[in-house]
């Protein structure tokens, strides 16, 4: 597992937060959103928090994966709330957060808002999560058409941790294989750099990953570095 | 190198990379359905069910998707044949006038004109426009008007592929929704060619995305070890089969019957009916005590969510006779004896606190339309009470707290606040 996190050209401050340890099997991205500091603070809390909750933990079985991610994801979302509610300068501040758990051979991806998990395979990429965003809902049929005329930004997003205190995480299943690569980032990186151009650049990294996030964020930054920028890649090794 | 494809299955898990032919395998393995999704490298995600999409983008899997999945539903694949273009000479019309024939004509267009006035009048011109747009939606329209029935159901049935297509377009999914669902759900849950989450809908409490029959056999099954500590209250699990089980019925009830639902009239029965189906055919009617106390909860919250009158004898037992009994009370002094001779856990202390806190303000509020000094300041002391304690977690009770506030505000009148909370919040039936 390798990952880096930068500020970006244009943000004052890094609002993203980051964490992975290979020996845990763990990884979390998020994304904070709202005032100068809500986003850092939410994001931290975020990714704290389910970092705690994961090392408080016995070891998880299979079944319990699911009902552990949604205990913890659904405390810290009231965590965020809480905080924001209770400290001026925090009102309204949310995060997004992709957090995957590697239990056994398999991968749990947890998934609110629009930061992404990307799984890579033999010179192929495949966008596994969906971004939460009023577009994509509207798309589906999960929001109704009259949504975009009402909210001028399609990427606006409907799901993150602080929303809402009904808090519904994506969470899917993924049994890895040898060769496969899992790529974990911010939009700070997809909202620069477009997914054919990430594939080229995994694909010339494949037997360098400990270089790929800092050349991912490199190239976000060359596009401009308009957001805070985190890259995490996870890949099982070959036996 | 052969191109791959990743299934993304029930929004919930993925199989893959796999080639053409492994995708082929993989279906006749049944590990995937119509309702699942196919994405290639860098291309988009389309569920098996949209033919013109896979037509569009994954033109390799058409014979696939033609000839085995759909065909396997009784779904219609076949294509109307290309048009060709070849330039067909026209008779040209003769341009000679002739007055009696606009005479004609006018008279024509007056029938018309007062056809069409008589039937706007009579409300009737609605239903011949849908029977010249739509005439399988008018059908199933006009079937349903008697309640849901055989006849309904076997059009609906008949037309499923038809229904799927058009239900591809937003207004399509709109107007049929609402009766894909009554049949879906008077069956086991599923509506094949819609995800399971399409069929949920959105929703903000935190249902089952999946609330078909098996599902619900798989809850039911993989929870068993933990039911008796979930009703002698040590335990008060945060999984799906432990929530349904505590839902509260007059929080469904208010809300029903819900946009986009006619029967059930909400998600949330659909997920207790198909738990309840579910649970009946996994024991076998001849289950532990446990289980029976589950069926009785379960009937008895769809029988308060429809209004029945709720005579028949429950078996219930421990925390669930608790809470039953809480929703039960229509007086203060009946509430008393719920908890009585009950030792739990903190969570579900206070699941139990809420629902009785609930309770209370809702006998104050019976058949009242104005409440006096005193059943004012009590209600005061109620709602304040209420607000202090923590949610249960599983349903947001903001707007009734709203109403509750407002009719604090009304200086007690009740039947003001309810019109003024119905304007605001026409889904809602607030009852006293």
């Amino acid at each position: 597992m390798y990952g880096a996190t930068d500020m970006g050209r244009v943000r004052k401050n890094n609002q993203d937060s980051l964490f992975f340890n290979a020996e845990l099997g763990l990884l979390i991205v998020a994304d904070g959103i709202g005032g100068r500091k809500g986003g850092e603070v939410a994001s931290a809390t975020a990714v704290n928090g389910i970092k705690e909750a994961y090392l408080t933990c016995d070891s998880l079985r299979h079944e319990e994966v699911k009902p552990f991610l949604n205990q913890s994801i659904d405390r810290v979302n009231r965590d965020i709330i809480s905080k924001g509610q209770a400290t001026q300068g925090l009102e309204g501040m949310a995060t997004t957060l992709n957090c995957i758990l590697f239990v056994g051979e398999k991968a749990f991806i947890c998934h609110m808002g629009d930061s992404r998990t990307y799984l890579y395979f033999r010179a192929n990429l495949w966008q596994l999560t969906l971004d939460h965003n009023v577009e994509n809902y509207v798309e589906r049929g999960w929001l109704p058409d009259g949504s975009l005329a009402v909210n001028p930004k399609p990427g606006a997003l409907v799901r993150a941790l602080g929303l809402s205190a009904q808090c519904e995480v994506d969470i899917y299943e993924l049994k890895m294989q040898p060769g496969e690569i899992l790529l974990t980032c911010s939009d700070g990186l997809t909202g620069m750099v477009n997914d054919r151009r990430i594939l080229r650049i995994i694909k010339e990294y494949e037997n360098r990953l400990h270089e790929l996030p800092q050349r991912l964020i490199q190239e976000a930054n060359d596009a401009g570095g308009q957001d805070n920028i985190t890259v995490v890649v996870s890949a099982v090794m070959r036996g | 190198m052969d191109r791959l494809y990743l299934i993304r299955v029930d929004m919930e898990g993925f199989l893959g990379p796999f080639t053409l032919k492994q995708v082929k395998e993989a279906y006749t393995r049944m590990e995937f359905g119509l309702q699942d999704e196919i994405g290639g490298s860098l291309r988009q995600w389309v569920t098996f069910d949209d033919i013109e999409g896979i037509r569009r983008h994954y033109p390799e899997l058409v014979q696939l998707v033609q000839t085995e999945m759909l065909s396997g539903w009784g779904v219609s694949t076949h294509s109307a044949p290309p048009v060709s273009a070849v330039k067909v000479k026209l008779p040209q019309p003769k341009k000679k006038t002739n007055s009696l024939l606009i005479f004609i004509l006018f008279l024509i267009l007056g029938a018309a004109g007062c056809l069409g006035f008589l039937l706007v009048q009579d409300g009737q011109l609605n239903n011949l426009m849908l029977l010249i747009k739509d005439r399988t939606y008018f059908t199933a329209q006009t079937l349903y008007s008697e309640g849901y029935n055989a006849r309904f159901e076997a059009h609906m049935d008949r037309n499923r592929g038809e229904i799927n297509q058009a239900m591809r377009k937003k207004r399509g999914f709109a107007q049929w929704i609402p009766f894909v669902r009554a049949v879906a759900f008077e069956k086991d849950g599923r509506w094949e060619g819609l995800s399971a989450r399409r069929l949920r809908g959105k929703i903000e409490e935190p249902l089952p995305q999946d609330c078909s029959m098996n599902s619900w056999e798989q809850r039911w099954s993989a929870s068993r070890e933990q039911w008796a500590r979930f009703l002698e209250g040590s335990d008060l699990p945060q999984q799906e089969w432990a929530s349904i089980l505590v839902i509260d019925p007059q929080w469904i009830r208010t809300r029903t019957p819900m946009a986009g639902w006619i029967r059930p009239g909400s998600y949330h029965e659909a997920c207790l009916s198909m738990a309840l189906k579910a649970l009946q055919r996994h024991t076998g009617g001849d289950g532990s005590w446990e289980a029976k106390v589950f069926v009785s909860r379960l009937r008895w919250q769809l029988g308060f969510i429809n209004g029945q009158s709720l005579n028949e004898d429950f078996e219930m037992s421990g925390t669930l006779w608790a809470l039953s009994c809480i929703e039960d009370s229509h007086e203060t002094n009946e509430l008393k004896n719920c908890l009585s001779a009950l030792s739990v856990r903190q969570t579900w202390r206070d699941l139990l606190d809420h629902a009785m806190a609930r309770k209370r303000i809702q006998i104050v509020l019976e058949n009242q339309s104005q409440l006096d000094e005193k059943r004012l300041e009590s209600f005061i002391t109620l709602v304040a009470e209420l607000e202090k304690k923590p949610s249960n977690g599983l349903q947001s009770f903001q707007e009734e707290l709203s109403f509750y506030q407002e009719i604090v505000r009304l200086k007690g009148n009740v039947q003001q606040a309810r019109n003024e909370m119905q304007k605001k919040l026409p889904n809602l039936h607030f009852e006293l």
